[in-house]
């Protein structure tokens, strides 16, 4: 449980470097109680935070997730400069909108975010958004994309036979 | 010095509606992979590697250097392909600090026995 699958853990505010170039970890949990987002120079790799305007934010009723925090996290990437490029992690298009696009920036996402846009407050936004997670199917993969990702992308160890498994945990999610 | 910009390349995958990309240091061949895919089929319970070797092809044609396979999170909607790019062609893991509550919380949920 120490995260030692990984070989290198960031903190919240500190900096490391891709060739020469600087980047900025911002803890921006919510989603989930890990989740980062990525600055370096005009870009901001932001996760599941805010998705396109259109579509809205991530959900934040896994195990875990805290709409309180997603708002937090929110109000933080939007403090970046306002022509910051956006990169999300997802997109499902969205109505009036048949390609999926998965860049956006500050400016936009202040403008006409659907779910945090126009300064929408702590209150709306926690109160709305548990109300819509309630709502939300578990996604397809989540049973095998956690039992590998939470060990950085390792499998599971083998059973006796010498092969792999993954659980499904019966009425848990 | 000023802060650089990265050269952003993006790679979306339908199958998991998810953005994956390669971040290039502009003044050196470092590059990095944020949020890296490993196909699944839960039908079958097959693995493949098709996204990864596709990223794999883009860094090793264009004579780049993989440093870091960074995740933004522990995704919940497809797999990691971290170690499997590590394996190919190097470069270090690395996420949020928190991940340790992560583990916690999941670890029961799987009872993934004293590793968890």
């Amino acid at each position: 449980m120490d995260g030692s699958q990984f070989d290198r853990l960031f903190d919240d505010g500190v900096h490391f470097k891709i060739g020469n170039m600087d980047v900025e970890v911002m803890h921006t949990p919510g989603h989930t109680p890990a989740c980062v987002t990525y600055v370096m120079g005009n870009s901001a790799f932001i996760g599941d935070t805010l998705f396109m305007p259109d579509f809205g934010t991530a959900r934040a009723d896994f195990p875990g997730g805290s709409a309180t925090d997603l708002y937090h996290s929110i109000q933080k990437i939007l403090a970046l400069p306002d022509e910051t490029t956006l990169y999300l992690c997802h997109d499902y298009k969205a109505p009036g909108r048949d390609e999926f696009c998965w860049q956006t920036t500050v400016a936009e996402q202040k403008a006409s975010n659907v779910h945090v846009g126009g300064g929408k407050t702590e209150e709306e936004f926690v109160s709305f958004k548990t109300a819509r997670d309630a709502q939300l199917s578990m996604p397809k993969l989540i049973i095998p994309s956690i039992q590998v990702n939470m060990r950085a992308g390792q499998l599971p160890p083998a059973e006796e036979d010498g092969e792999v498994y993954l659980k499904v945990p019966i009425n848990r999610l | 010095m000023p802060r650089l910009n990265p050269e952003v390349h993006s790679y979306f995958d339908e199958a998991t509606n998810a953005a994956c990309y390669i971040v290039k240091d502009p003044t050196s061949a470092a590059c990095a992979v944020i949020d890296s895919i490993w196909d699944f089929d839960m039908a079958s319970g097959r693995t493949y590697t098709a996204h990864a070797d596709m990223l794999i092809d883009e860094i090793t044609k264009n004579g780049w250097t993989l440093e870091w396979v960074i995740e933004t999170h522990v995704h919940a909607d497809h797999l990691s392909a971290a170690p499997y790019l590590v394996q190919q062609i190097g470069g270090k893991i690395a996420i949020g600090s928190n991940i340790d509550t992560v583990q916690k919380v999941f670890g029961k949920v799987f009872n993934a026995g004293t590793e968890f």
